[in-house]
């Protein structure tokens, strides 16, 4: 069944919502039922929403720490210009199976970005980077694939703070350099390196207004350099 | 003051590793296709998505949302903790719909709503006449009769409080 949510804000600002199940999301019926209630009630209501879940009968779970694919893909408005992009995450996926999620015209036909552009045709390997060596994405790509490992991530995410901090520390040119080199981690990466480096940076982050800023770029190199290598 | 739809139907996959780990991700799809099409879309691309990843597709959720683009503001001493319960029958079980801060002239001096207001009528009718079958209880069983119509209050949840709090 639909469950459909139609919210209210009263005049403190205190928002609730009320909730109808629907057989099917006929908008004509959502649109009377709405009316309705705003007959009945001297609240404002903002916004309305329906849903459906649609569960699998195999719940059993699956799969390890294989890493999380994210494909970003441009969104254009019917073959013009690249307007919009859609980032899309793919949990415990390996980067060669990811690459061709989007590998089949039909499949790509009417789904969209956020904002509702168009996901065109893509092809697959079109202008994709395929090492850090390579090049960074650029206007010309359709879409690029990132993979990063799962623990990775999680520690990025942890020490989002020492994160930014690690970005304003260095001039802006080699920030740049070292946000796009993390963001852009390949599979295969000797990522036990990277994390002791990365560990160690966040730690004298972590210190305050003592770091050693050199200690900081040199292990920063360092991860750049082991990054390039792979 | 209009609903205006979202530009696309939003479609959330959840997964879950051997750990038990969960995580989700989400997936767009224009509207202006019928829904039966969106479902299969959904469906193409949860095929996809199983076979890239090694985590288990335990499912997806399909929305859509439409917002009011001119509020014209609540009114004045309008508070949503005043809720005008409703209570159907679908069968013979029965479901809940409640209005948040329902009109006060809409409640009779003994705590009942007015069954017989213009107002009433139209909502008993959405519901029970015309569109009928669309509306149901949660196990997709038609709603037939009203049961209950009262004014009752709610606590509000630290979530849902005001936004200026008075001493």
């Amino acid at each position: 069944m639909w469950r459909l949510r139609v919210w209210f804000r009263d005049a403190s600002g205190t928002t609730s919502y009320t909730g109808a199940w629907m057989r099917s999301p006929n908008e004509t019926a959502i649109f009377a039922f709405v009316s309705a209630l705003r007959g009945l009630s001297d609240a404002q209501i903002t916004h309305v929403d329906v849903m459906r879940r649609f569960p699998y009968s195999s719940q059993l779970p699956s799969g390890r720490d294989r890493g999380i694919s994210v494909l970003v893909h441009r969104a254009v408005d019917s073959g013009g210009p690249e307007l919009d992009a859609f980032p899309m995450w793919v949990p415990e996926s390996e980067i060669d199976a990811a690459r061709s999620l989007w590998g089949y015209p039909t499949l790509a036909q009417d789904y969209a970005s956020k904002a509702g552009y168009n996901i065109d045709n893509p092809a697959p390997g079109d202008g994709e980077p395929v090492s850090l060596d390579n090049e960074y994405p650029d206007l010309t790509d359709d879409y690029y694939l990132v993979a990063v490992r799962r623990n990775f991530w999680h520690r990025l995410l942890r020490d989002a703070r020492a994160y930014n901090t690690l970005a304003m520390t260095l001039p802006d040119q080699q920030a740049r350099r070292v946000r796009l080199d993390i963001r852009d981690l390949f599979l295969g990466v000797p990522m036990r390196e990277v994390l002791e480096r990365l560990d160690r940076i966040i730690e004298l982050l972590e210190n305050g207004g003592g770091a050693n800023t050199d200690e900081i770029q040199q292990l920063l190199l360092q991860i750049i350099a082991a990054l390039g290598s792979s | 003051m209009a609903l205006v739809p979202d530009p696309v139907y939003t479609v959330t996959y959840t997964f879950q590793d051997e750990t038990g780990s969960k995580a989700t991700t989400q997936a767009y799809i224009r509207q202006g296709i019928v829904i039966d099409d969106v479902i299969a879309r959904a469906n193409a691309l949860a095929a996809a998505l199983r076979n890239v990843s090694n985590a288990q597709l335990t499912g997806y959720t399909i929305s859509r949302g439409w917002t009011e683009d001119a509020p014209a503001g609540a009114g004045g001493g309008s508070r949503v903790e005043r809720k005008g319960r409703t209570i159907w029958l679908a069968d013979t079980y029965k479901t809940r719909i409640d209005i948040p801060s329902i009109a006060t002239g809409q409640v009779l001096p003994d705590g009942a709503l007015n069954r017989n207001s213009v107002q009433f009528l139209v909502l008993r009718a959405v519901l029970l006449t015309d569109f009928v079958g669309d509306f149901t209880d949660s196990r997709g069983v038609s709603l037939d009769a009203l049961a209950a119509a009262y004014e009752s209050y709610t606590r509000t949840t630290p979530k849902r409080q005001p936004t200026r709090k008075l001493a």
